[in-house]
């Protein structure tokens, strides 16, 4: 079971991806599957546990607090 | 052929980044960041790579590595990209056209100032006080080259850093000639804009550089375009480093730049520097006893350097240069796309030879150039 979490540039979502993988978290990173249809694509990272893989990138600055898009 | 430019562009490049571009081209040369294949994402993990790289070896972030075509692309966007109608710039009298031109451009054109701080090579307190006696209301930014193109001249990075800090101005470095063998650090030195070439002691292909930006500095785009973000926006993205990343990047060559900085981080940059710089010492040591000949070396840092600028008698340095080359050796001659660096510093009538060694060039090699050169000096044609 994997959730996923999104991210507004490629270069953000793999700096994320970065981050969680020295934590031992796996993340796949992907084109998001459903962007917002007002804004255009984006990118998105799945994971298997989304409150672990938040709490690390909010840690890390990489996250803002309350949402996804970091 | 003897290959002395290295000032210009390393030659050779390391074997490894030869075969890495080309793995690239046939493995996976597809559009980063676009597509959502599998072969795309691996594209953009090699993209993403070499960010951290570049981010590790300078210590910035990631997302605010920008890719450029060269160092002056990236110097272009930082000086149009932040500079506004009546802001003042200081910067050194050993400043390339890269910095010279954009902002003369600017000055003529939108209003914006500047003033030529002189750099003493024998004093680099004297430097840093000649820049702070160039601050005025309106100064925005210092700009300064890390290491001169033409005489090897290391500038004081840090102090300038810190005074740009203790009057809350930006600072910005033209790393071109000391991206790879001089260290040099964003957070360190206090570096809100470090623009540096690919090609040169990086050791990747032309056509790649960098700009890394500092975590509080913005830069207009001079590009705006595709980014594979944001697609249903007519504005540009805002955030890094899409905002200053439109259209396709240029991956095979970003790939070639992976490997020579992988290589570069395997040899060590302090290594890279000692053997440049002994090289160097070599040519001082054995040229200065020629009287025909004259040495700039009083233009290096604490007597040390990694290219030297000479000149032969009376000649143009073209003439020298040539028979040079009829020899068997590559140099560079004239001026060196610096006229600020030769104006101010006694050497615009005949430009300079500057003969730059690199990672690959043996102490055998500078003798044979010591001997040949000799041999120009005293009067003959061709070695």
């Amino acid at each position: 079971m994997t959730d996923l979490i999104k991210f507004k540039t490629q270069a953000a979502a793999q700096r994320a991806q970065q981050t969680l993988l020295s934590h031992g978290v796996s993340a796949r990173l992907r084109r998001d599957p459903d962007p917002d249809r007002r804004v255009g694509c984006g990118f998105a990272l799945y994971v298997p546990d989304i409150a672990l893989a938040r709490s690390l990138l909010q840690a890390a600055g990489l996250l803002p607090r309350g949402g996804d898009k970091g | 052929m003897i290959y002395l430019d290295n000032a210009a562009t390393t030659f050779p490049k390391p074997a490894c980044v030869a075969q890495d571009v080309a793995a690239c081209l046939r493995g996976f040369g597809v559009n980063p960041g676009r597509g959502g294949y599998r072969l795309s994402a691996r594209a953009g993990e090699a993209v993403f790579e070499t960010r951290a790289l570049l981010a590790a070896l300078f210590e910035g972030t990631p997302e605010r590595v920008i890719w450029t075509k060269n160092c002056t692309e990236a110097i272009n966007i930082v000086l149009k990209g932040t500079l506004q109608p009546g802001d003042h710039v200081i910067i050194s009298s050993l400043e390339h056209n890269a910095v010279l031109r954009p902002l003369e451009r600017l000055r003529q054109e939108n209003g914006v100032q500047y003033d030529v701080a002189d750099v003493c090579p024998a004093d680099p307190g004297q430097t840093v006080e000649n820049f702070a006696a160039l601050i005025r209301p309106g100064t925005r930014l210092i700009f300064c080259t890390q290491v001169s193109n033409v005489f090897g001249t290391v500038l004081p990075v840090r102090a300038l850093g810190a005074l740009a800090a203790q009057h809350g101005l930006r600072f910005g470095v033209d790393a071109a000639q000391g991206a790879g063998t001089e260290p040099i650090s964003l957070r360190r030195d206090g570096v809100d804009y470090l623009c540096v070439p690919g090609h040169k002691g990086l050791f990747g292909p032309m056509g790649t550089g960098a700009l890394l930006l500092g975590k509080d500095v913005d830069v207009l785009p001079l590009t705006e375009g595709g980014t594979g973000s944001f697609s249903l926006s007519a504005d540009q993205p805002q955030d890094y480093p899409d905002r200053l990343e439109s259209g396709t990047l240029n991956l095979p060559g970003i790939v070639g730049l992976r490997a020579g900085l992988r290589c570069l981080r395997r040899v060590g940059m302090d290594a890279v520097r000692q053997h440049e710089q002994t090289l160097v010492r070599l040519l001082k040591e054995d040229l200065s006893v020629i009287p025909n000949v004259r040495l700039f070396d009083a233009m290096h840092t604490n007597g040390a350097g990694t290219l030297l600028s000479l000149t032969v008698g009376n000649a143009h340095s073209e003439q020298t240069a040539a028979l040079l080359d009829d020899s068997g050796f590559a140099v560079r001659a004239g001026y060196h796309c610096a006229m600020l660096a030769h104006t101010r510093h006694g050497t615009a009538d005949a430009g300079t030879v500057r003969v730059s060694p690199g990672v690959f060039n043996t102490v055998p090699q500078i003798k044979n150039f010591i001997f040949c050169l000799n041999k120009i000096a005293l009067g003959r044609k061709v070695c």
